[in-house]
């Protein structure tokens, strides 16, 4: 089957809107802020810090 | 396991002891005079060999959490044979005195039964509370202040009465914390459990010392301690610079002062881009612009300020519109937060 001109401009355009979306999504979830999980890792970070002595281990 | 409370106030007057100062002609007569005066206290105060035998156990769990393997007090099951140690090469010279008139053979090795004892005493001698008044009457009623006017003196005229009955205020510093502990201490809605006992320091400068030691993000914690709990390591510890209170309790923390820095997106690239300073309370946020003000907003809820911090130091972007009408999208930079709570023991 040979596609026309336009039509492989057109499939180019949908496959590369389609990375773009997942680029922007991998984006967005890097910087998302802290989530309740962090919020309990950094939790055991703290009370594990303040188990320790200030002058070290 | 129950509290030795007579124990417990001869333990508190040492630690005042080796504080006070018998102007003697050299440290050695000064320390002849100290022991002296706590040979005294303990023959008086302390005539029974079980509550000598509990004051033992509170200094030794004192020493293995100041000077010991910290981790093997939280878990004994991890004590080495093949690190075993004397107690005298971690007790300083005060806490080995005190012990040794005690009758205890400081050149013995320390036991994982010793740490195991540690690890149960320490929640208990942490949270352990005495009035000023119990305290001082053990003392009078032990003759020192007939028979060392000196050193009753010192002891009335000080501050707190030297810390016979505890200590108000406490102090801890922690440094090189990430920036999520940062975010998760924003959190006031939660009690922090501390039963374990934790270092703290009846000296805020010390305190932040330590929250200043290892770089940001430094963080300062800062407790009311209206009951007075805590267990006085002051110079028995080996480290008597560092003022310590062996403290254990619930922590609940009502109020904070954070601030970091950002940077603004649209400014990057400029020369002459500004350092945006954020400014975070339990109910304000602050933004300069260099040194200029740029935002206010003195009226957000605890939640409002945690969600905020949450994201700000979580690295997404956030934009804010100061005063002038400018609306700029920032960026925190990361690990450059200090951050002082301010909270009570119950």
């Amino acid at each position: 089957m040979k596609l026309t001109k336009s039509q492989i401009k057109k499939i180019i355009k949908e496959e590369l809107d389609t990375v773009m979306r997942e680029i922007e999504t991998e984006v967005d979830e890097e910087t998302g802020g802290f989530s309740d999980a962090d919020m309990e890792s950094a939790e055991e970070e703290l009370m594990r810090k303040l188990a320790e002595r200030p002058h070290g281990k | 396991m129950e509290l030795d409370k007579k124990a417990l106030a001869v333990a508190r007057l040492t630690a005042a002891i080796w504080e006070w100062d018998p102007r003697g002609h050299s440290a050695i007569t000064n320390n002849i005079q100290r022991n002296e005066a706590i040979k005294t206290l303990i023959e008086e105060a302390l005539p029974d060999e079980k509550s000598k035998q509990n004051l033992i156990k509170m200094i030794l769990a004192m020493v293995l959490l100041t000077s010991g393997s910290v981790a093997t007090v939280r878990n004994p099951e991890g004590f080495s044979d093949r690190k075993k140690t004397r107690w005298s090469h971690i007790l300083s010279d005060p806490a080995s005195d005190f012990l040794k008139i005690l009758g205890f053979p400081t050149y013995e090795l320390i036991t994982k039964q010793d740490y195991a004892n540690a690890n149960q005493l320490l929640p208990i001698i942490g949270n352990s509370s005495m009035l000023q008044s119990e305290v001082y009457t053990v003392f009078s009623k032990s003759g020192l202040p007939g028979k060392r006017p000196a050193l009753a003196s010192f002891i009335d005229q000080g501050r707190e009465k030297r810390g016979i009955g505890g200590y108000e205020m406490l102090h801890r510093g922690l440094s090189g914390m990430s920036d999520a502990v940062v975010a998760r201490l924003t959190n006031l809605s939660r009690p922090w459990n501390m039963m374990r006992g934790v270092s703290t320091s009846r000296d805020e400068g010390s305190a932040q010392g330590f929250a200043h030691k290892d770089g940001p993000n430094n963080v300062l914690l800062t407790f009311k301690n209206p009951k007075k709990r805590g267990f006085n390591a002051l110079k028995l510890s080996k480290y008597g610079s560092e003022e310590e209170v062996v403290l254990s309790g619930i922590a609940n923390f009502n109020s904070y002062q954070l601030s970091f820095y950002a940077s603004a997106q649209e400014e990057e690239g400029d020369r002459n881009a500004k350092d945006y300073s954020v400014q975070v309370t339990q109910n304000m946020l602050f933004v300069r612009r260099g040194y200029e003000p740029f935002y206010m907003d003195n009226n957000i809820s605890a939640e409002q300020a945690h969600e905020f911090v949450k994201t700000a130091l979580g690295g997404e972007l956030f934009k804010i519109t100061g005063k002038s009408g400018l609306t700029v999208t920032l960026k925190a930079r990361a690990r450059m937060s200090s951050i002082t709570l301010f909270g009570e023991i119950e």
